[in-house]
C-alpha cells in the first residue's frame, strides 16, 4: 500500500531538476571539473555547504580547498556527487518534523556510507565511491515511510525498543511491506541506477537473492549496516540483535577475524567523521 | 578515446612482464595516452624509481603536502597549478600502497580520465603485487636452498623418477657414488623407509619420505654418511675383542703351564720309579708342545702384524705336505675320535713355503677336530685336492658343529672366535684363521668357507701353481 502511495503523496521529496542534473553530469565520462562546478554553482548554498564537507576531518585534505573546481579534481566527480547527494538526503530528512528523531537517522545514513566505502577501500573493491552512495541510501525507506504515516515510524521504532526486537523482524510478523522494499521502489522512482535499488533491498539480508549482479555492494552495505548500529546504537531506530548474514565472508572474501580488525578501525574513523555525521550541513538553507 | 582498445593492449603487456620496471614503462605508455603528461615520476618511500623521461624529476614541493593524503586515500587526485596540474596515481593492492605515480600535464581531467586512473592503479597494483611476490618466493628460495646447502647430509627429491632437486652435498654424493640412485630405486619399490648402504670402504644411511607439493607425490630422501660412524664402532668391536684375546691367551697359556709345573714338582719331591719319570717327563714335554705351539702362533701374528713374514718359496709336494700334517694333528685326531680321510692319488707340485703350507694344513685340520661334533657316531674331516693347469684346490671338510651363517664372514677377523664368549669349551687363541688367511694371501691366493650351523663346514683353498 505504502509503494502505490509513494508516487502521489507529495510529503515525499523528489531529488530536484538540480540535483539529477549533477548527478548526470558526473556520470558522463566527458564531463571536465568546470561542468560540474557550472552545474552546481547554480545553487550558491549547494557549492559551499560541499566544500564545507569536502574540508571536514573525514577527507583529511592538508590545506583547505575553497574552489569548487579544485574540490572536483582533487577528491574526484563521484565523490563531490555524492555529497551533492547527500546534502539532498539531509534536506530531505529534515523537510517535515515529525515523531522520530531526525538527527539520528542522518548519522545512521552517513555513518553507514563512510563504513560501507571503508570497507570497500579494505577489501580492494574499486567502486568506492558507488558503496558510498548506496550505504547513503540504503535506508530512504524508512524516510519515505516517516513522510507518510509519521506516527506509524514512531511506533514501529517504539515497540521495538519495548520488546527488543529488530524493526526488520517487526515488520516481517506483522506482514507489512518492509522498509527496504519501500526503499528499493523509492530510489526506482528517482531513476537510480540499478545498484543502489538492489542495494537498499537487499541491505537487511543479501542472502535473499545471493545471484544479485551487485551481491558484493549489498553485502559492503549491510556489514556497513550493523557496524553503523554497533557504534551508533538507536540511530537506525531498530533495536535489539542485529543480523549479521553469513554470506559476506565468503562474498567479501574476509574472516571472522576481520570483524574484529574491522571494529577497530571503525572506532577511529568515527571519531574522524563526527563533524560529517553530526549535523554537517545543519543551519543551511535547504534545497 | 579508444581507451577499450588501450586497456587491452596494457592488460596484455602487464601480462608478460617480469620486472617491475618493464611494469613501469607499460604504465608510463598508457598513461601518456590517457594523460598527455609532460614528465612522469614512480616514487616509492620517496626515492625515484622510474622517470619519463629518462632523470627528468618533478620538483617535490608541487605535492609533497598531498602525498600521504593520497597515500592514505589510494585515490587518484589532481592538483592544480599555474599552468595545468600535478596528477597523483598510489599504486597499491587492498590497502597496501606498492608505489606512487607522479605526473605533470597541463590537460583538465575529466571523470572518464579519473575512472580510468583508478581502474589503471588497481590493475597495477595487482600485477606489482604478484612480480613482488614472484620476487620473494625466489628470495626464499635462494634463502632456503643455502640452508639445505649448509647440510652436511645429501637431500635429494625424486619426482616421477627423476631427481627434482639436490643440495650440494646430494650432488656431491650422487656423483662419487652413481650406484646409490639404483639401490634408493629398489628400496622404494620395496617400501623401505630407512636402509644402509655398504660400498667400498663407505657406509651410507638413508631415509625416505613421501612428501607432496600441489598434490603431486614425490620422495624425499636423506643420505647421511656414516663412514667414521661406522669405523668408531668397529674400533670399540676391535677393542672389546683384544680385551677377550689378553683374557683367552692368558688362559691357554696357563694350562700348559701349570701341567709343566704341577708334573716338575711332583718329579721332584716323590720318590718315583724311572719309568714313573719317563711317563711324567713326557707330560712335561707334550705340554710344553702345546706352549710352544701358542708362542709360535704369537710370534707369527706379531711377525703378520709388523709385515716382518717371509715367506720361502721352494717347489713342494702338496701331498707330502698335507700328510706330514696329518700326522702332526693325529695324536689330537685320536684324542677326539676323529678320522681324517685322505687319498693322494697324483703328487701334485707347487712352488710354495713348505713349512707354512704346512702350517696352514696343521691349522685347519686342528680347527676341523676341535670343533667336531661329539654328538655324531662317526667324526670325519676329509680332505681332497683338485689341480688344473694353474691352480691347485685343497679342500678340508668335517662333520663338526658348523658356524652359524651369521658369523661365517668374520672368522677369518683376528682375535675372532666364533663362541666369543670366555667359555674356554674349546681352547684357541682366535689368531689361528686369521694367520691362516695371511699366508695364503701372501701365496696370491684365496681362502674361502662354507659352512651349515649342526651339519658340516668346507674351507677351500686356492693356490697359484708358480
Amino acid at each position: 500500500m505504502i509503494k502505490e502511495l509513494l508516487g502521489v503523496i507529495s510529503e515525499i521529496p523528489t531529488p530536484d531538476a538540480l540535483i539529477q542534473q549533477i548527478v548526470s553530469t558526473a556520470s558522463n565520462p566527458n564531463t571536465s571539473a568546470k561542468d560540474l562546478e557550472r552545474v552546481i554553482s547554480m545553487d550558491v548554498g549547494l557549492s559551499t555547504k560541499i566544500l564545507k564537507l569536502v574540508n571536514s576531518a573525514y577527507y583529511g585534505l592538508p590545506r583547505k580547498i575553497t574552489k569548487l573546481s579544485e574540490a572536483i579534481v582533487i577528491v574526484g566527480f563521484k565523490t563531490v556527487r555524492n555529497l551533492a547527494l547527500s546534502v539532498f538526503t539531509y534536506s530531505a530528512l529534515h523537510s517535515k518534523t515529525t515523531f522520530v528523531d531526525h538527527d539520528k537517522l542522518w548519522s545512521h545514513f552517513m555513518f553507514t556510507a563512510i563504513l560501507s566505502e571503508q570497507i570497500a577501500k579494505s577489501i580492494g573493491f574499486m567502486n568506492r565511491e558507488e558503496v558510498f552512495l548506496g550505504g547513503l541510501m540504503h535506508d530512504v525507506g524508512k524516510l519515505a515511510i516517516d513522510l507518510i504515516f509519521p506516527t506509524y515510524l514512531f511506533e514501529l521504532s517504539k515497540t521495538s525498543k519495548e520488546l527488543g526486537i529488530p524493526l526488520f523482524e517487526i515488520e516481517h510478523e506483522l506482514g507489512v511491506e518492509p522498509h527496504n522494499e519501500i526503499g528499493a521502489e523509492l530510489l526506482g522512482m528517482w531513476k537510480f541506477p540499478e545498484e543502489y535499488i538492489q542495494v537498499a533491498h537487499l541491505h537487511q539480508k543479501p542472502s535473499l537473492n545471493p545471484d544479485s549482479q551487485y551481491i558484493e555492494m549489498c553485502c559492503i552495505v549491510h556489514l556497513a549496516d550493523l557496524y553503523s548500529n554497533i557504534l551508533l546504537p538507536e540511530s537506525s531506530l531498530s533495536y535489539g540483535n542485529l543480523y549479521l548474514d553469513p554470506m559476506v565472508f565468503q562474498t567479501l572474501g574476509i574472516r571472522p577475524s576481520t570483524l574484529k580488525v574491522f571494529y577497530n578501525d571503525f572506532r577511529q574513523i568515527y571519531e574522524r567523521s563526527q563533524d560529517l555525521i553530526f549535523g554537517g550541513v545543519e543551519n543551511e538553507t535547504g534545497i | 578515446m579508444e581507451v577499450q582498445q588501450l586497456l587491452s593492449k596494457y592488460m596484455l603487456e602487464i601480462s608478460k612482464v617480469s620486472d617491475e620496471k618493464s611494469l613501469y614503462i607499460a604504465l608510463s605508455g598508457i598513461l601518456r595516452r590517457i594523460t598527455d603528461y609532460q614528465t612522469l615520476n614512480v616514487i616509492s618511500q620517496s626515492s625515484i624509481l622510474y622517470s619519463e623521461p629518462v632523470n627528468d624529476i618533478i620538483d617535490e614541493a608541487l605535492f609533497m603536502e598531498y602525498l600521504p593524503w593520497v597515500e592514505e586515500r589510494l585515490y587518484p587526485t589532481f592538483l592544480p597549478k599555474d599552468d595545468g596540474y600535478v596528477g597523483l596515481i598510489p599504486i597499491f593492492k587492498g590497502k597496501k600502497l606498492l608505489s606512487t605515480i607522479v605526473l605533470t600535464t597541463s590537460d583538465e581531467p575529466t571523470a572518464e580520465v579519473i575512472d580510468y586512473l583508478q581502474l589503471l592503479s588497481y590493475l597495477s597494483g595487482l600485477t606489482l603485487e604478484n612480480l613482488r611476490l614472484i620476487d620473494f618466493v625466489d628470495k626464499t628460495r635462494e634463502y632456503f636452498e643455502t640452508i639445505l646447502n649448509l647440510s652436511n647430509d645429501g637431500i635429494i627429491v625424486f619426482y616421477q623418477g627423476e631427481i627434482e632437486f639436490s643440495n650440494v652435498k646430494g650432488s656431491e654424493i650422487i656423483e662419487d657414488y652413481p650406484i646409490i640412485l639404483q639401490e634408493i630405486e629398489e628400496k622404494i619399490g620395496d617400501n623401505e623407509t630407512f636402509f644402509e648402504v655398504e660400498l667400498p670402504n663407505t657406509f651410507l644411511s638413508i631415509s625416505t619420505k613421501e612428501i607432496e607439493l600441489q598434490g603431486e607425490p614425490r620422495i624425499l630422501v636423506d643420505v647421511r654418511n656414516i663412514t667414521s660412524e661406522k669405523e668408531v664402532e668397529k674400533l670399540r668391536e676391535v677393542d672389546k675383542i683384544k680385551t677377550n684375546f689378553i683374557a683367552n691367551v692368558s688362559h691357554e697359556l696357563k694350562t700348559p703351564l701349570t701341567a709343566i709345573k704341577a708334573y716338575t714338582e711332583t718329579i721332584m719331591n716323590v720318590p718315583m720309579t724311572q719309568e714313573e719319570i719317563r711317563e711324567f717327563s713326557e707330560t712335561i714335554y707334550n705340554q710344553s708342545l702345546k706352549l710352544e705351539g701358542i708362542l709360535n702362533d704369537l710370534l707369527d701374528f706379531s711377525q703378520l702384524e709388523s709385515h716382518t713374514l717371509k715367506i720361502l718359496k721352494e717347489p713342494t709336494d702338496l701331498c707330502e705336505v698335507v700328510n706330514r700334517s696329518i700326522l702332526t694333528v693325529n695324536h689330537l685326531a685320536v684324542h677326539y675320535d676323529v678320522k681324517i680321510e685322505f687319498d693322494c692319488n697324483n703328487s701334485i707340485e707347487i712352488n710354495c713355503d713348505k713349512k707354512r703350507i704346512e702350517q696352514i694344513m696343521v691349522n685347519l685340520l686342528t680347527n676341523a677336530i676341535k670343533f667336531s661334533d661329539k654328538n655324531k657316531k662317526q667324526k670325519i674331516v676329509r680332505i681332497e685336492m683338485e689341480n688344473d693347469d694353474k691352480t691347485v684346490k685343497i679342500v678340508v671338510e668335517d662333520n663338526g658343529v658348523g658356524i652359524p651363517a651369521d658369523k661365517l664372514d668374520r672368522i677369518f677377523d683376528k682375535f675372532y672366535r666364533a663362541d666369543i664368549e670366555l667359555t674356554y669349551s674349546i681352547p684357541g687363541t682366535g689368531l689361528g684363521l686369521a694367520i691362516v688367511k695371511e699366508i695364503v694371501e701372501m701365496h696370491n691366493g684365496t681362502i674361502t668357507v662354507e659352512s651349515r650351523e649342526g651339519e658340516w663346514t668346507r674351507f677351500i683353498v686356492q693356490l697359484p701353481k708358480s
